[in-house]
């Protein structure tokens, strides 16, 4: 929830927005977020795409329709299951999922980066740090675009950048 | 270093490892080392090497864009592990140098030479110093004639009995009905050169006193 916030507003830092007026809506744990003519936008997805058009950075939504829902998936998967997960196991799960995913891919959507690429990102910041080498290790894709995201200009200085290194003491056992 | 001959097996291998954890051959934006690199290969990586293929894909998505990639084309040899620690790089190529427990090129033959025969004296002090021994515990039963037999004589008897890899060791007197007793005795043997037969045979050889030797227990030490 308060993830949810946060993210929005450097988000909106990004994009170069000025200043965003986000709130949550507590009895749903839904963001809200005020736009000119006074209405509220309600639903993560929903304000991250608003941001992104009124930065005119459509690029950051995708170029065909099939990109555009594939990076809308990404959104609807970001609030449905990794934030909601709770035990370690989940976790676990979840970041292997990704993995395999990102087997074949630079980025999670086509071939640049998008919405869905950011906001997993700001997402999985917390639990990136906290994984030691050799899990990041394990999961070499997603350490791999891990690391060409928080790369990307304009995202560099705004998080703490998480270090990877392949360390050659664990070899090729632990993949 | 480079990468080698990129045409060949040997050296798609090594961009594949190159390419596991990163996106692009230098830094973290595609550049003309990416395009000198895929040009430099002659179609795509088969799908075993499943990051060059990855990298092939996405760079071949760019179709004519590639030309303004930024940065100076170069020659194939100057990327690839430690040969991409050219003059614009980042910490990448570092991470590439950390080896900490790996050992250095042997570059030197002399140095060679001299492990090898370190190593072949270290295999001939191995093979020449005998293993550990393996020993056998052996509880012999030894029965006389009848109970007028004088134990203490087939005692010393017995413990005569000298071989290498035999050592006697403690014995009593187990009564076995009608005053009969027999007579239990221990000893250790090197399994090697010491087998129960041998004993059986030498102790029933004292046929006035022995009549039957049994062997009560045989335990590995």
């Amino acid at each position: 929830m308060a993830g949810m916030k946060t993210d929005i507003e450097v988000l909106a830092a990004y994009l170069g927005h000025s200043s965003v007026d986000v709130d949550i809506d507590d009895k749903q744990k839904v963001p809200l977020l005020g736009v000119d003519g006074g209405f509220k936008l309600r639903g993560f997805g929903t304000i991250c795409k608003y941001l992104a058009k009124q930065a005119k950075r459509l690029d950051l939504l995708g170029n065909q329709p099939e990109a555009q829902a594939a990076v809308s998936q990404w959104l609807e998967y970001r609030i449905t299951q990794v934030d909601r997960c709770g035990t370690d196991k989940d976790k676990q799960c979840i970041l292997e999922d990704i993995n395999r995913f990102l087997q074949k891919r630079v980025y999670l959507v086509e071939y640049q980066p998008t919405l869905a690429d950011l906001l997993l990102y700001y997402s999985l910041h917390s639990v990136m740090t906290e994984l030691t080498f050799l899990e990041k290790q394990k999961l070499m894709h997603l350490s791999r675009w891990f690391n060409q995201v928080q790369h990307l200009p304009g995202i560099y200085q705004t998080l703490p950048v998480v270090p990877f290194q392949r360390n050659r003491i664990y070899g090729h056992s632990a993949h | 270093m480079g990468f080698g001959d990129l045409k060949s097996a040997a050296g798609l291998k090594v961009l594949n490892e190159f390419l596991a954890d990163r996106s692009y051959i230098q830094g973290f934006t595609p550049s003309q080392a990416d395009v000198a690199v895929f040009s430099a290969l002659s179609g795509p990586p088969s799908a075993d090497l499943c990051h060059a293929l990855r990298w092939y894909n996405h760079i071949k998505s760019f179709g004519k864009a590639t030309a303004s990639f930024p940065g100076q084309k170069k020659d194939v040899s100057a990327y690839g592990p430690a040969g991409g620690a050219s003059a614009a790089d980042d910490d990448d190529d570092d991470d590439d140098d950390i080896d900490l427990f790996g050992s250095d090129e042997e570059d030197d033959a002399a140095a060679a030479e001299l492990k090898e025969k370190r190593l072949a004296e270290y295999a001939a002090k191995k093979a020449a110093k005998p293993g550990p021994i393996a020993k056998s515990s052996i509880v012999l039963d030894i029965k006389p004639w009848d109970d007028e037999t004088d134990l203490g004589e087939m005692e010393k008897l017995v413990r005569g009995i000298e071989t290498d890899g035999l050592v006697w060791g403690a014995s009593k007197q187990v009564p076995v009905g009608y005053g009969i007793k027999k007579l239990q005795i221990m000893c250790v043997v090197e399994d090697a050169k010491v087998g129960t037969d041998f004993l059986e045979e030498s102790i029933t050889a004292f046929e006035d006193f022995v009549q039957s030797v049994d062997v009560v227990a045989f335990n590995k030490i």
